[in-house]
């Protein structure tokens, strides 16, 4: 799991990248000024931070599969004897661990 | 004549721009110094054929007085975000900004549209609220690994009772193509 620091090394790393970003204000195109580059670093940053604190839940929902699925995979469980469904949410959830 | 949307506001592409300002009075992109006010009822954006020259999402920020409005964690949104190819999920942040796409790729072709219905921007007394509609296609790399298209329906809100005059909608890289135009419904 990255720092705040750390994430906030990958977006300006990214910003890097990126540049030159350039606005319009009133029809006059201008790259941006060090304030608004540090401003977009931050944005970055606050996303990817967001991302990796609460991406886990959108992962896991996806991984999940249907209710459906789910429900499939429980009766054959049941047919069969089997631990199908079970294990299948067991490695999801290890597969996208919450963060500490 | 009542009912109609008018043209209020619209920015076209030419050269690579990072963010467009729609409204915003004299901070906006195109330079038609057009804010949202209560002239009109509600406000609607189409943005179509948006095309950045990065692996990165597009966002949207509201404008307050022509300025990004940057207060910490006053936008709450909530998306369900559709994928051809798998599933799909729950977006939902509270952050000062809301994605309208996540991820874009950068190869030939792949490009994001979206629709945004505006509402309460003007007003002082309420928060004003956003309804999203987006999609956008992949194409495999940098972002997927095949064809995929991407479809997003939700919305978002602002927990602080302020007037909004414009938005802006941002990338972490360059457009270089896309039109934007802002549309207000007559009273």
């Amino acid at each position: 799991m990255a720092t705040l620091e750390e994430l906030k090394t990958e977006a300006t790393a990214e910003v890097e990248a990126a540049k030159p970003l350039n606005i319009s204000i009133s029809g006059a195109v201008r790259e941006m000024n060090e304030a608004e580059y540090a401003q977009r670093i931050i944005d970055i940053t606050n996303f990817k931070w967001q991302d990796q604190q609460f991406g886990y839940i959108q992962a896991r929902q996806e991984a999940y599969g249907s209710i459906g699925d789910q429900l499939d995979m429980q009766y054959k469980d049941i047919l069969n004897d089997t631990t199908t469904w079970k294990d299948h949410i067991a490695k999801v959830k290890s597969d996208y661990p919450k963060p500490e | 004549m009542a009912g109609v949307f008018e043209l209020v506001d619209e920015y076209e592409v030419t050269s690579s721009l990072t963010s467009i300002n729609l409204g915003g009075g004299s901070s906006g992109s195109s330079g038609l110094n057009a804010s949202i006010d209560s002239t009109y009822d509600t406000y609607f954006v189409t943005g179509s054929g948006a095309v950045l020259d990065g692996g990165n999402s597009i966002y949207l920020r509201w404008l307050v007085s022509g300025s990004e409005d940057l207060t910490a964690n006053t936008k709450q949104w909530a998306q369900r975000a559709m994928y051809s190819n798998t599933s799909n999920e729950y977006r939902f942040y509270t952050s000062n900004y809301t994605e309208l796409t996540l991820q874009n790729g950068t190869q030939a072709g792949e490009n994001s549209a979206f629709y945004l219905y505006l509402n309460c921007f003007p007003e002082s007394s309420v928060g004003s609220m956003v309804t999203v509609h987006s999609a956008w296609d992949h194409y495999g790399s940098p972002v997927g690994s095949g064809n995929r298209a991407y479809s997003r329906l939700g919305g978002a809100g602002d927990m602080t009772k302020q007037s909004c005059d414009g938005i802006t909608i941002w990338s972490g890289s360059n457009f270089t193509a896309g039109t934007f135009r802002l549309f207000g419904l007559v009273k």
